[in-house]
């Protein structure tokens, strides 16, 4: 069989770090929309009860990583604006922070063109119109928690997979003191 | 599931659309994957589900991820906890990275205590369960508001409160108040504890529910199982074959395959 073009020297060389991408300090790769969904499907035909925790950790973990972009800062609220900017720019979707009180903590946050939503209009996976961010929820929870030093959670309250105008996030602490 | 279940379930009375309304309602699911792979098409939003299993079976588990479900395509959820306090069923929900704070603040989610009666911290509390008089009146405040919405009911478990009552008024009951939250296109789950109700009344209840599931607990070589079995009892339809599933503490109910 022959051998792709090109993946023979690829193989020698190893990366240098400067060809590696970075969040934070934490190594990072981009995935393509439709890697995602293939991944989604896999997920869901294999065990379809996994789908929600399994983004929404994973979500958290990366929110952890994507803290460390804003760096270290005084002000707590400007370190999430700056790393909700940085989901931003690396694709996820259009955010915005609506309000921040992080005595409370009370978080809320509004967005459009998500990457999950629109993933799931190409899916197939969901039976029904319903909230579908539960990596971008991971994420936002996890930047919280990351700069709060305590674990809160955020949950979709609107979504426009399910018609809405926008996704809109509540982050609050977990009621029952969570696990 | 045999094929026959799927066709009763998406006819029968009380699980099919059959108004205007219910179209508008659109599908329902349990928001449990195996579950929801046996009932292919979803459920009406007039469909009340009794739950029959064992103490520890999974049936406030199961409950959860009903609520969760409801929560994700927007319904309102109404959770009347009977066996325990109702931050039981918020650190089950925590459990599965469901967040309640924000859901009740916004009104979506409502929990009653039926537990703690007159030491209850919740803002909604039943003072005597028992009385199904107040039960029943306590039941359709609750729910007034929040009309206008689609409604996901769960009592867990009604058995509690009914276990000491005479067979009649049990069944007088029951009746009584499926068919009003039916009207109301109320989507209800009833928990039942196996063997708190003799028999007969519970071969009396059952008629009233339009599906019914057991969850059950299976001794074999293999060690103890848990085994689900989903069915239409008014048409006379059981699926077949129980199905074997696990708990996991994030995942809730797992068909295992």
């Amino acid at each position: 069989m022959a051998k792709p073009e090109g993946r023979g020297k690829e193989r020698r060389r190893p990366p240098s770090e400067g060809d590696l991408l970075r969040v934070g300090s934490a190594r990072a790769v981009l995935f393509s929309e439709s890697a995602f969904i293939f991944l989604q499907r896999v997920i869901h035909e294999q065990m379809p009860e996994l789908v929600k925790f399994g983004f929404y950790e994973m979500g958290f973990r990366a929110g952890i990583d994507l803290s460390k972009v804003a760096g270290k800062s005084k002000d707590p609220e400007e370190a999430f604006r700056r790393s909700v900017e940085a989901y931003k720019t690396a694709g996820y979707g259009d955010i915005e922070v609506v309000s921040c009180d992080l005595e409370g903590p009370e978080i809320h946050l509004r967005g459009r063109n998500l990457f999950e939503s629109s993933a799931a209009r190409q899916s197939g996976i969901y039976p029904t119109r319903r909230a579908v961010d539960h990596y971008s929820r991971g994420i936002f929870a996890g930047l919280a928690s990351q700069l709060l030093g305590r674990e809160v959670i955020c949950e979709e309250m609107t979504c426009q997979f399910r018609g809405e105008d926008a996704c809109e996030f509540t982050i609050l602490p977990f009621a029952g003191g969570g696990d | 599931m045999t094929r026959d279940l799927a066709k009763a379930v998406s006819t029968a009375p009380g699980l099919a659309p059959d108004t205007e309304d219910e179209r508008k309602l659109g599908r329902a699911y349990l928001g449990a994957p195996v579950l929801d792979q046996l009932l292919a098409g979803g459920i009406s939003y007039a469909t009340q589900l009794m739950v029959i299993g064992d103490t520890g079976v999974g049936k406030s588990v199961l409950a959860a991820q009903f609520l969760y479900e409801g929560l994700l395509v927007g319904d309102a959820c109404v959770y009347v906890a009977c066996d325990e306090a109702p931050d039981n069923m918020r650190q089950n929900m925590a459990n599965l990275r469901l967040g309640t704070n924000a859901y009740e603040k916004a009104g979506r989610l409502v929990f009653v205590d039926a537990f703690s009666r007159g030491h209850s911290r919740e803002r909604l509390h039943v003072m005597d369960p028992n009385n199904l008089e107040e039960f029943f009146a306590f039941e359709k405040q609750v729910l007034t508001p929040l009309r206008g919405s689609r409604i996901r009911l769960v009592v867990d478990s009604i058995s509690t409160i009914l276990g000491t009552l005479p067979r009649v008024e049990i069944l007088q009951f029951g009746r009584a108040r499926l068919r009003t939250l039916g009207s109301q296109r109320v989507l209800v789950l009833d928990n039942y504890v196996t063997g708190l109700l003799d028999e007969q009344t519970m071969a009396g209840l059952t008629h009233a529910y339009p599906l019914i599931l057991r969850l059950g607990f299976l001794h074999g070589e293999a060690g103890m199982q848990r085994t689900l079995q989903l069915g239409k009892l008014r048409s006379g339809m059981f699926s077949g074959d129980r199905r074997l599933f696990r708990i996991d503490p994030h995942a809730g109910i797992v068909g295992q395959r």
